[in-house]
């Protein structure tokens, strides 16, 4: 018997919508979870699926993901690439699983209600498979990370840090809270779709993959196409949300959605990607530079996407252009120099070639962050090892809860953006963390960095009740990757050459 | 800001190097006759760039491979794209609007 196409049975099989007799519709559909933004019913049940797929193809086309990936995987565990590799990739290893693992598997929450709470069929058959490609990219990260912990102990943290108040934990869940957790199925389809999937896993997923095969890490470059396959379909939901959005006055409203997410995770890439592709990457296996990454896929194809879905620009386009080229930089100085407050071995990523690499890739930055550490170098020479860790705390931005920095020099030309309320001075690193709290004070105003948590009483003031609070052993406190070593490169730069 | 945004923008997909991403670039050349086309390849991946509309019909990749293609071969092999994608039981479609 000849089967039927997919486009002669697909529309009738996705008709699921009923009218309720025992509830409600808005008990059925509450608001908090359920925003229809005054679309009537019938309208959200317009969605149709761009990338349609059946469950029977979802799951073949799954196997033969798995089957590849771990296939890879399995070949290139008896290589010993790992102990072979250097401390650059450890670390970018170490953070990509530590910080993506968990994050990932957490997602499926949020499709999970995207499934239960669309008004639109569609969307909820497009959500039921996100849901479950998230909980595989939960899977299969954590599998590859644990591949590692036989020969490293910060592996570990792939699977604890999620549970930890770590600083950088802190603010990564507090973005991923208020993007994809705690808003109703619209908006968090809207925003993690759009202001996530279709611009920033290209960046870590994609574009990393091939830094990944030029350093000849084929299962991490292999792993991380494949989890980016699911993405690009399931990310899809976001283009008929928002023009079912555009097209029934609520224009302004998607686009805030999406200008509030995009800007919550350029933040977390900036210091993820950023950091891994500039500086942990190892000089001669670099593609790219992040702002060469972040012209092809999020400049360019994300600028061009969202134009062509009847949107605008992001208000802060220009601002965020100059951020490529800059906060970055600020953010890796500030991993190093605080790396006992890291749960991996940070590396300080300036020998003279890649300082030379930079300067190429961002003109200006010797005379900018190099300035910095220029101070850290020659500290580091003299032995005083305890003048690269600053006594003070850092200025933590109450948005994005990462360092207010700015630009180094002669002198840091840091721009502390500021609200007052209730009594209470809030910082902010940039004028858009600053612009999204002020859209809703009451959303925001209650959460408190770690420095907050120093001063409010919730921390200790005894030498180790910051690291236990943290969840940081004594052996879990980061320590410099190459145990200074590479300040060889400095006075004898044949010697590093070679 | 951006240039290139409108029904003439490039469209297609980025595929993992390997056979499946050969055989759909050359499915690609014949089925989108008349269109202009890059490829642009990276160390893991080719992203192909069709302009206004890029079609990939399985039949094609599958003469290519000199084996049954589906859509399921070809996400597998298709981290990315640009363009907003349709598909059906026949073939893959990449709009510019």
């Amino acid at each position: 018997m000849a089967m039927l196409k997919m486009e002669e049975w697909y529309d009738l099989a996705r008709e699921t919508n009923w009218t309720p007799s025992y509830v409600t519709e808005d008990e059925l559909f509450p608001l908090p979870m359920s925003n229809n933004f005054d679309i009537p019913v019938s309208t959200w049940e317009s969605f149709d699926e761009p990338y349609k797929v059946s469950y029977r193809d979802y799951v073949k086309s799954q196997r033969d993901k798995d089957v590849g990936a771990y296939s890879v995987k399995a070949a290139l565990a008896r290589s010993d690439f790992f102990k072979k590799a250097s401390p650059h990739w450890k670390a970018l290893l170490a953070l990509h699983f530590s910080a993506v693992c968990w994050a990932e598997f957490h997602s499926a929450s949020a499709f999970g209600r995207m499934t239960r709470f669309s008004r639109s069929p569609g969307m909820r058959n497009m959500a039921t498979f996100g849901t479950l490609d998230e909980i595989r990219h939960g899977q299969i990260q954590i599998y590859f990370a644990y591949e590692f912990l036989k020969h490293d102990g910060v592996f570990d943290w792939c699977h604890k840090s999620s549970k930890t108040e770590n600083w950088i934990i802190i603010s990564l869940r507090h973005a991923l809270d208020d993007i994809a957790h705690t808003r109703d199925a619209t908006s968090a389809a809207i925003m993690l779709n759009m202001g996530l999937e279709q611009s920033f896993t290209n960046l870590q997923f994609v574009a990393l993959s091939a830094d990944a095969a030029k350093c000849g890490d084929h299962s991490f470059a292999t792993m991380l196409q494949s989890i980016q396959t699911d993405e690009a379909r399931h990310a899809q939901i976001g283009e008929p949300m928002v023009r079912i959005m555009c097209e029934n006055g609520k224009k302004a409203e998607a686009q805030q959605l999406v200008e509030i997410a995009f800007w919550r995770m350029w933040k977390q890439f900036s210091a993820l990607s950023g950091i891994g592709m500039d500086y942990y990457t190892p000089l001669e296996h670099r593609e790219n530079s992040l702002k060469d990454f972040m012209d092809e896929w999020v400049i360019g194809q994300f600028g061009r996407t969202i134009e062509a879905l009847g949107l605008d620009l992001p208000w802060y386009w220009d601002y965020l252009q100059y951020d490529i080229s800059t906060f970055h930089h600020a953010q890796q100085i500030g991993v190093y120099v605080y790396r006992a407050t890291q749960w991996w071995r940070p590396i300080a990523c300036v020998s003279p070639a890649e300082r030379e690499w930079l300067e190429s890739k961002y003109p200006g930055w010797n005379e900018t962050y190099g300035k910095c550490w220029d101070v850290v170098i020659e500290n580091i020479r003299n032995g005083d090892f305890e003048k690269t860790v600053p006594a003070p705390p850092p200025l933590i931005c109450n948005m994005c809860g990462l360092e207010v920095s700015g630009i180094a020099g002669d002198h840091w030309k840091s721009v502390d953006h500021q609200v007052e309320l209730d009594n209470r001075l809030y910082h902010f690193c940039s004028p858009v963390c600053k612009w999204i709290f002020e859209i809703e004070p009451s959303r925001y105003k209650g959460h408190a960095s770690i420095i907050d948590r120093c001063f409010d009483g919730t921390i200790g003031t005894g030498p180790d009740d910051f690291y236990e609070y943290m969840g940081h052993s004594f052996a879990e406190r980061g320590v410099d990757g190459y145990d200074y070593e590479w300040i060889d490169g400095y006075d004898t730069p044949q010697r590093a050459a070679e | 800001m951006t240039d290139n945004t409108d029904e003439n923008r490039f469209v297609g997909p980025v595929m993992k190097a390997g056979e499946i991403g050969e055989a759909v670039i050359e499915a690609i050349h014949e089925d989108n006759e008349g269109r202009k086309i890059e490829v642009e390849e990276h160390e893991s991946y080719f992203r192909v760039k069709v302009q206004g509309e890029c079609v990939v019909r399985f039949d094609t990749v599958s003469e290519m491979l000199g084996r049954d293609v589906l859509l399921s071969d070809i996400e597998s092999s298709m981290p990315a794209f640009e363009g907003f994608i349709r598909t059906d039981s026949e073939q893959l479609r990449f709009l510019a609007k």
